[in-house]
């Protein structure tokens, strides 16, 4: 149906009979169907109860003119309502009272069938026009209702996975010879960095990774690569052999996908063997309170085929600490002499100094997300 | 994201971001694809102005290295503190050499 045959529902408020026959018959001919309240009290009773698409309203009434008819059915309706005033030419200062009170048109008295025709074709593109912005607000609306809905749910997944995968890495507790202590902040509910200790028949295993990239991907990558160097460490494959089949796999893998990673097993009461994979060098931190970068490292994993990774042995006796974190804590302020001064002033053990570690990080941050994922893995020889 | 800028048959790559990192990196690799010759085989890289290179920025620059032929060479020209940094702790300062300024990292590749 075009917009010129959308028959219109018409109020029309005159309180002159004649005029008002005269409107309804002219009206009936451009196929609109009138309803005639005689003041605007009679017009505001339909307007309550029947839904109309057009008010023709004379201006000139008892009790209440055209202009404040059309203010309170402006202020009643929710709906668009095409209000045109009927006035005599001249009247320029009501009709710009008019068109601030809420009219859309005005005809000229006496109204002529031309006249009438033209204001009813202005109605007609006007309504048209107003029909097919409700339909769009309308689809936009439940648009929006359901992105806000995926989005919910997405967030709420990712929270439920967050919190399972917390529950799955984090590790405070005594293993061995290790009291170790951990932080874990993801930059969004989930993250790429991951942690573990576990014993084994000859010592205790220890290791920490950060997988390129935030959030879900990163996720999935970094707890894939967790339960490998489990299953790996568990199977006794040496450090050198983890490493090394971690960074295999990362390289058979489509796309490109990078880590970075520590290794280690406390075997004796006195060493600790250490790969370092590209991850930031952890501090250790004597009985004396002597703090250190342990700087010899190889390549992150993932990126080249014929990378070497060597064993560093380290001394690591009762009351020694070894601080493994992520290049997160860096990003969230902490430079590395800060650590360094941190990690010297806190000998106490891995669950305390982890615990105060990440106490510290939200504080630099002013409690806000951090912009990389934060891990922290504190190690203490009991 | 970057500029190139030929000297010779050396590719001068100045990357124009502050950050290469994860939101970074994608739009920097696809602009090295498009705007780097494919048989390039020598590249400078000048990171003067960039502040930070987190894991998946270091792997776009191994990326770009790889894109070279067997005998082709990648440079950085004018790393800032942080990058040479995270370049030393990744061990990748063995694989990358390191010029304090563009000029001298033209005349080491010989361009």
């Amino acid at each position: 149906m075009s917009a010129a045959e959308i028959p219109l529902r018409v109020l029309v408020v005159e309180d002159d009979d004649i005029a008002a026959d005269y409107l309804c018959l002219l009206l009936g001919q451009n196929g609109c169907t009138a309803t005639v309240a005689g003041n605007g009290e009679e017009a505001l009773e339909f307007l309550r109860e029947l839904r109309f698409d057009l008010m023709l309203t004379d201006w000139m009434m008892p009790k209440m003119d055209g202009v404040e008819l059309i203010r309170r059915a402006r202020e009643l309706l929710q709906h668009y309502l095409h209000v045109v005033l009927l006035t005599a030419p001249g009247e320029e200062r009501t009709m710009r009272t008019a068109l601030e009170a809420g009219a859309d048109d005005f005809l000229y008295k006496p109204i002529s069938a031309t006249q009438l025709q033209l204001g009813l074709a202005t109605a007609r593109r006007v309504l048209g026009l107003q029909q097919r912005l409700e339909r769009k607000n309308r689809a936009l609306a439940e648009s929006t209702r359901r992105v806000r809905a995926a989005y919910r749910q997405l967030k709420s997944d990712l929270r439920a996975a967050g919190t399972m995968q917390r529950s799955l890495i984090t590790v405070d507790g005594v293993t061995g010879f290790l009291a170790h202590g951990s932080y874990l902040q993801p930059s969004i509910d989930i993250g790429g960095d991951s942690f573990g200790v576990l014993p084994l028949e000859d010592g205790t295993f220890f290791f920490a990774v950060d997988v390129s990239g935030h959030g879900v991907p990163a996720a999935l990558n970094s707890f894939a690569i967790h339960q490998r160097v489990v299953q790996l460490a568990r199977s006794g494959t040496d450090l050198r052999g983890i490493a090394e089949a971690v960074n295999r796999e990362l390289m058979d893998q489509p796309g490109e996908s990078y880590a970075t990673a520590l290794f280690g097993v406390v075997a004796t009461d006195t060493e600790i063997s250490l790969i370092r994979a590209g991850h930031p060098p952890p501090v250790i931190v004597k009985s004396c309170g002597k703090a250190e970068f342990a700087e010899d490292g190889g390549l992150p994993l993932g990126m080249f085929e014929a990378a070497a990774f060597d064993v560093l042995q380290l001394r690591f006796e009762q009351g020694d600490l070894l601080l493994c974190y992520s290049d997160g804590v860096m990003e969230s302020g902490m430079g590395e002499d800060e650590l360094l001064a941190f990690c010297a002033s806190a000998r106490t053990s891995g669950v305390e100094v982890a615990a105060a570690l990440g106490q510290k990080l939200s504080e630099l941050r002013g409690g806000t997300d951090p912009p990389d994922d934060i891990s922290v893995l504190a190690l203490s020889r009991v | 994201m970057i500029i190139v800028d030929s000297r010779g048959d050396v590719a001068m790559v100045h990357v124009a971001v502050d950050r290469l990192d994860a939101a970074a990196s994608p739009a920097f690799k696809q602009a090295v694809a498009s705007q780097v010759d494919a048989d390039t085989a020598k590249l400078v890289l000048d990171m003067r102005a960039v502040e930070f290179v987190d894991s998946t920025g270091l792997g776009a620059i191994v990326s770009l290295m790889k894109r070279l032929p067997p005998d082709g060479v990648l440079v950085i020209a004018a790393p800032r503190h942080p990058v040479r940094r995270l370049l030393q702790i990744t061990g990748l300062d063995r694989l990358f050499r390191q010029f304090d300024t563009t000029e001298e990292a033209l005349a080491a590749i010989g361009g």
